[in-house]
């Protein structure tokens, strides 16, 4: 299991990435939160997943989640066909997770989960993600 | 110059068999007008004549003649040069002051170091500088004859002889040679001839070349000369262009562009590696399920069972159950109320577990693809920092190629260059020698022309001279034979013939018989029909013409050479020599010949010691004496 720093995120800062439903800099357009995934990620993302990859991210690690409310959630899930294939995973597994949360899963997700997510690609290298991802599956 | 002179004296030194003799030709201090000199056979009168010869005409080289050096050497001497050879005869002018102011002295000497004969004369005590001596020697003695030993002062039978042989105005003759016209005009000849060889060689120098064989050769230097000054221009720009040349930062690239491509190589499959790694897509689901279930499991979270909406069509399954009509309307009403939303479908979750160990694998290949990844383009970017780039090394590349192309272009023109610089040398080679040829041709032109004028001029020269001399010698050898008839009819006292020259077939001198006009011929080698005397008077006659034409102002000296003439006409002859030349000598070895005129001194030589060698009239004062 990688240890991760835990780095607060302060509203404004990650007010570029929480006014959608996933964060800008994961997005088709690129910033410099996308460039963080080269060589790990294919370059061309579709939002939605990337959005889920923050979210999945987010859950596997133990990082203390940081808040967002200000956007909420306006994210549609099932508006792409491979985003149908996880968004129900990491809904089940934010359950299970989570399951004292007063918020709806989707609230939370939205303003905690994913923003956590994003810190974390932000702040990690693409090696250190990778590393994260082996260490998950052999545990 | 007077017109004759007469004897005064004469010394000789180491000639012949005379050692030391003085000999004095006057009488009360007035030279003789006629010296009887008389003397037996050795008495030493041939040498004294042959002094005088030796005095006017000098040694001879020419072994046959009578005055070759080793002919006049003492005997004593054994042909070997041993002292100074001497000769001096002073000569007065006919009327000349008797106390010798106007007095001649030609002297003669021969030293034993030298070869050549050195001539002094002194007129009173004036010595005359060497080239007016020459010329003083050749008025008084004329010149030597051309041909043959001879003199025409002296008449001797031998002259004589001669004189009958060949006396006419043609080539070779005796009186030609006395002349002495031969000489210039055997130079004019020789030096024709010499202009005539010249220019045969000239003209065989000739050569084919013509000024248009110039111009073409011109030609072809100069277009062959701007093909190699182009090939040059070429050079120079091909060398000069830097392009064409590497720089040490060239060198540095094309030293590492092998190892760089190598590592650019690496990267470049690095980068084709981590691109067929790297996580697509359609496979993020999958990974991501994978990473969920992983920490579900990890959590010891239970995974059950569920389906979607998608998968169960509870709508359908109720309108089924509703049209059997066996299962209460409620259930089938909770049915259709069956939401899917109600439950987070797992499928995905579960059927992700066995994809573990093939992401485990994936993800470990896709980290150590990065890592070596990453460690190409550390290098890369190491060689970047040095200037090495893909694009650098290409280029330098580039430029090597074309540097290689250059040098190779360069070869090529050198190569060429020396074989058209070769041609062009070649065709200078023959432009030089066509010039050379034609400034030849010209120079020969130029030097024929020149030739051709001179040998003009000499033949103008010659022709002129040759009619002048045929005008001149026949006008004096027709005096010439008008004073042999004057000195005839003077000396001659039976009046009966007269000289006459018969031309056919060949000149020949004769006597004409004035009454009759018949011809007699002279008797010589036992041939001729005249007389003895006659032919003997005739000769002398002939004799005292041709030296009387001759211009020699020497007195005759008549060599015992009349001696079948009666006692009557030899004195006459005597008398009218004396007359006509001023002087003269009268050799003679027979006594009563030297008595003929009692009035005349004998000077008598005489030599009866034959154990003496050489006559010394210091101690031999009794060999000559005048009577």
């Amino acid at each position: 299991m990688v240890q991760m720093g835990v780095i607060f995120l302060t509203r404004t800062k990650l007010h570029g990435f929480t006014t959608h439903s996933i964060p800008r800099s994961v997005a088709k357009n690129g910033n410099p939160l996308h460039k963080c995934l080269q060589g790990l990620l294919e370059r061309e993302q579709q939002g939605s997943l990337m959005g889920l990859l923050c979210a999945t991210l987010s859950l596997i690690s133990d990082r203390e989640l940081i808040e967002d409310f200000e956007e909420g959630s306006r994210f549609n899930y099932q508006d792409n066909k491979l985003a149908e294939e996880i968004y129900p995973s990491v809904f089940f597994t934010h359950e299970k997770l989570y399951p004292d949360e007063l918020d709806s899963a989707s609230k939370h997700i939205d303003a905690f989960i994913i923003p956590t997510g994003a810190e974390i690609i932000m702040s990690t290298r693409a090696d250190d993600i990778c590393d994260l991802f082996i260490s998950i599956l052999s545990d | 110059m007077v017109d004759r002179y007469h004897l005064v004296s004469m010394q000789i030194n180491n000639f012949k068999g005379l050692q030391k003799v003085e000999l004095d030709f006057t009488k009360n201090g007035k030279p003789r007008e006629i010296i009887t000199l008389f003397g037996h056979q050795g008495s030493g009168k041939s040498s004294i004549i042959l002094a005088f010869q030796w005095c006017a005409y000098g040694t001879s080289n020419v072994k046959k003649e009578i005055l070759y050096r080793d002919r006049i050497y003492p005997d004593y001497w054994e042909n070997k040069p041993n002292d100074v050879i001497g000769v001096l005869i002073r000569f007065r002018p006919l009327g000349g002051n008797s106390d010798g102011s106007e007095d001649i002295y030609c002297k003669r000497t021969l030293d034993p170091n030298n070869t050549l004969d050195n001539l002094e004369v002194t007129i009173g005590s004036d010595i005359v500088d060497p080239k007016k001596s020459k010329e003083y020697f050749t008025q008084i003695f004329g010149s030597r004859p051309s041909q043959n030993d001879g003199v025409m002062w002296v008449i001797r039978k031998e002259e004589m002889r001669r004189m009958a042989k060949t006396f006419a105005n043609k080539k070779d003759s005796y009186y030609l040679d006395f002349m002495n016209l031969n000489v210039p005009m055997a130079g004019l000849v020789e030096l024709n001839k010499a202009h005539k060889r010249k220019i045969d060689r000239l003209l065989r120098k000739d050569t084919s070349v013509t000024t248009d064989d110039l111009t073409a050769i011109i030609s072809k230097v100069k277009t062959q000369g701007k093909v190699l000054k182009k090939m040059n221009e070429k050079i120079k720009l091909i060398s000069d262009d830097p392009k064409n040349k590497l720089t040490t930062d060239d060198e540095n690239l094309l030293e590492n562009k092998e190892n760089f491509e190598s590592v650019n190589e690496k990267l470049n499959q690095s980068n084709e590696n981590l691109k067929k790694l790297l996580i697509k897509n359609d496979e993020l689901p999958e990974l991501l399920n994978t990473l969920l279930v992983s920490k579900l499991r990890t959590e010891k979270i239970s995974i059950p069972k569920s389906f979607s909406s998608r998968e169960i069509d509870w709508e359908e399954i109720a309108t089924i159950l509703e049209s059997m009509s066996i299962i209460d309307p409620f259930v089938i009403a909770e049915i259709r109320n069956i939401k899917i939303d109600s439950l987070y479908n797992t499928y995905s979750l579960l059927n992700s577990e066995g994809k573990i160990q093939e992401w485990i694998s994936r993800l470990e290949k896709l980290k150590s693809a990065n890592q070596e990844n990453r460690e190409h383009r550390v290098i890369i970017e190491d060689y970047k920092q040095l200037g090495i780039t893909e694009e650098s090394t290409k280029n330098v590349f580039r430029k090597k190629m074309h540097t290689l192309e250059a040098q190779e272009k360069l070869t090529s023109l050198k190569r060429d260059r020396i074989d058209t610089r070769d041609d062009f040398m070649s065709l200078r080679q023959e432009e030089n020698r066509i010039r050379s040829a034609l400034t030849s041709k010209s120079k020969s032109k130029s030097d024929v022309e020149k030739h051709s004028k001179i040998q003009a001029i000499i033949e103008a020269i010659t022709s002129s001279i040759e009619a002048a001399n045929q005008k001149y010698l026949k006008e004096m050898f027709d005096l010439t034979l008008e004073r042999t008839k004057f000195f005839w009819k003077e000396i001659d006292l039976i009046k009966k013939y007269e000289p006459y020259l018969e031309s056919e077939p060949s000149p020949e001198l004769c006597l004409l018989n004035k009454s009759n006009r018949t011809i007699r011929r002279i008797e010589i080698d036992s041939q001729g029909d005249a007389s003895g005397g006659e032919s003997q008077l005739l000769l002398v006659c002939t004799c005292l013409a041709v030296s009387e034409s001759s211009g020699a102002k020497m007195p005759i000296i008549l060599d015992d050479c009349f001696t079948d003439v009666d006692k009557d006409t030899r004195k006459k002859l005597i008398n009218v020599v004396s007359d006509q030349f001023g002087s003269m000598i009268f050799v003679t070895n027979d006594e009563d010949k030297a008595a003929l005129l009692p009035s005349v001194d004998k000077l008598v030589l005489t030599w009866k010691d034959t154990n003496i060698e050489s006559i010394n009239t210091d101690s031999n004062d009794s060999w000559c004496r005048w009577e």
